[in-house]
């Protein structure tokens, strides 16, 4: 069964208010003020000084269990919301993969999910390590991309997304926080070449969303309140208000506080909102948790990822 | 899994989707952000191919409405003229059967090879690669770049059939190295097909002076090109093999008459 065996979170120090990114993305004072009193946004993390590649070093470094083990490394997998984020053919994914001393590994992006895509790669990894020989296989699965242009900085009236990264190792037969069930529904009609459908989205978004959880739950043989926290995404608070007043889950057991600290990181959400839960032990062992994300932009994916921790 | 349908083509022009100003002008911002932490400024006149119009012609070639897909992987190596699209998910609409879609990068000419294993490892009913290359860098580049835009779709079944396919992928693999490596990857995969066809690309010749007879595939095609040749041969069996210098992954496949 597909399990996380260890995991590294980067989230730079430097922070800036949302007002100071009104200017810079044309935002009216009005917006401005709805992300912050109405979406709970406050401050979002960048990291001008790193590349997109020693972004997910910075990630990767951290993560002490990897050390000694990189021969039993056999897939290097970056999920990626952004499909397109070098020139070609720099490769910050095999830059750092040298570095590592993870150059036997086979290594790719996996993408085109959005801000979904980082959870795509957790369920690759899961699915070519069940199908290697080597039992003793591991996958690191990275997350991390920089906000570098308006498209990559602003989901327009739903979030601002902000830089960090994670690396994350997995097993096929770990014992720890293992993955008892992912769905994954996608939504290709809401891409922009069907027309502007941008209500009928807002319109589906939650609905879609409930759906994918509610499925997730069943596949993992559980009922909701066996859920001790959800890792959302932090697109926004009050998606997740209204999410859980839609599917009668209680709002305090959603990991929302890295929304105004942190910004909607892309992909690395999840794994950010897991090490918050860690360092708050929120989690306790045998404890079901959820992870839920949204990939949102040119058509939408909808995902949902049980664990036992 | 076999491969029950194959389709290709070479596009022309541009990617209609340029002919938009608004979206024009978004692009063009976008390739300019992306290019100038890198000391690279952007080409006047945006020029180059969509893969979502390329795919999408090809998916809708390859797999009939009464053929439903449950997993579709897209695969490129150079990127396209609509950088921020979320192509595979747009895929999974026009697709029969919605399927789950995804697209593999960052990997040179060793994606497809990629998605075919990770199509193996699904095990679904049924599964699409679609594997695409276009010719058009938007930014001052010394990349060479494919001479054409093009792309090719299979399309595979689960369980026993006439085609059976076989992936290896070997990982840093220096061009030194690379006879040895594919002298015994050509030979186990070989075994038990007889007549098998070698189809190489013409970077894996480059570096490969005792190479079995073969077909070359087309110069100047990196990704698409020995898929190209396999698209074409309905018949006997075929074994692709490619080599990306830059990335140092050597691989293989075999599309076997059973």
């Amino acid at each position: 069964m597909t399990a996380l065996d260890a995991m590294s979170v980067y989230t730079p120090a430097f922070r800036v208010p949302i007002e100071d990114l009104a200017d810079p993305l044309g935002l009216t004072g009005m917006q401005v003020r709805l992300f912050r009193r109405f979406h709970g946004l406050d401050q979002v993390r960048f990291d001008p000084d790193r590349s997109p590649a020693e972004l997910l070093r910075a990630a990767a470094e951290g993560l002490a269990e990897l050390r000694g083990q990189e021969h039993r490394v056999r897939y290097v997998i970056h999920g990626r919301a952004m499909p397109v984020v070098v020139p070609y053919p720099h490769n910050p994914l095999h830059d750092v993969c040298r570095q590592l001393g993870l150059a036997h590994a086979l290594a790719f992006t996996v993408t085109q999910q959005s801000c979904a895509s980082g959870l795509l790669a957790v369920e690759l990894a899961g699915r070519l390590l069940a199908g290697d020989q080597d039992d003793d296989a591991l996958a690191l699965v990275l997350t991390g991309e920089k906000a570098f242009t308006r498209h990559a900085r602003l989901l327009p009236g739903t979030s601002l997304f902000a830089e960090g990264a994670s690396a994350c190792l997995v097993s096929a037969n770990g014992k720890r926080d293992r993955m008892l069930s992912f769905v994954c529904a996608q939504r290709g009609e809401f891409d922009g070449e069907f027309g502007d459908r941008e209500d009928e989205f807002q319109r589906q978004y939650r609905p879609s969303l409930a759906e994918v959880i509610n499925r997730a739950v069943a596949d993992a043989g559980l009922a909701l309140d066996d859920i001790r926290l959800v890792l959302p995404h932090n697109v926004n608070v009050v998606t997740w208000q209204r999410l859980c007043s839609l599917i009668g889950f209680p709002v305090q057991r959603v990991l929302l506080s890295n929304v105004p600290d942190n910004g909607h990181m892309f992909c690395t959400d999840a794994f950010a909102n897991y090490r918050t839960a860690r360092e708050r032990d929120l989690l306790r062992e045998g404890d079901h948790y959820l992870v839920a994300t949204v990939g949102a932009g040119a058509g939408a994916t909808f995902s949902a990822m049980v664990f036992q921790h | 899994m076999r491969l029950v349908r194959a389709g290709r083509r070479a596009f022309t022009g541009n990617a209609d989707v340029l002919a938009d100003d608004e979206h024009r002008a978004q692009v063009t911002d976008y390739f300019a952000d992306l290019a100038r932490p890198f000391g690279l400024a952007p080409v006047a006149g945006l020029s180059g191919h969509s893969y979502g119009e390329m795919a999408g012609a090809l998916v809708a070639e390859v797999v009939p409405a009464t053929e439903p897909v449950d997993l579709l992987v897209l695969a490129f190596s150079i990127h396209d003229v609509w950088p921020g699209r979320a192509t595979a998910t747009y895929l999974s609409h026009l697709c029969p059967g919605t399927p789950m879609s995804f697209a593999l990068c960052d990997q040179g000419s060793a994606s497809p090879f990629t998605g075919l294993r990770v199509m193996r490892d699904y095990g679904v009913r049924r599964a699409l690669l679609v594997v695409v290359e276009q010719a058009s860098l938007p930014y001052e580049s010394t990349a060479a770049t494919p001479l054409e835009h093009r792309g090719v779709a299979m399309l595979y079944e689960d369980g026993t059939g006439s085609r059976v396919t076989d992936v290896r992928q070997y990982p840093d693999v220096a061009p030194e190295a690379v006879p040895g490596s594919a002298l015994l990857a050509v030979a186990e995969l070989s075994a038990g097909h007889p007549g098998v066809r070698v189809v190489l690309s013409d970077s894996l010749a480059a570096v490969w002076p005792d190479r079995p007879d073969h077909t070359r595939a087309q110069a100047g095609q990196p990704t698409t090109g020995v898929w190209w040749h396999l698209a074409e041969a309905q018949e006997g069996s075929v074994l692709v093999g490619d080599y990306d210098p830059e990335l140092r992954y050597l691989c293989f496949a075999v599309v076997a008459a059973s």
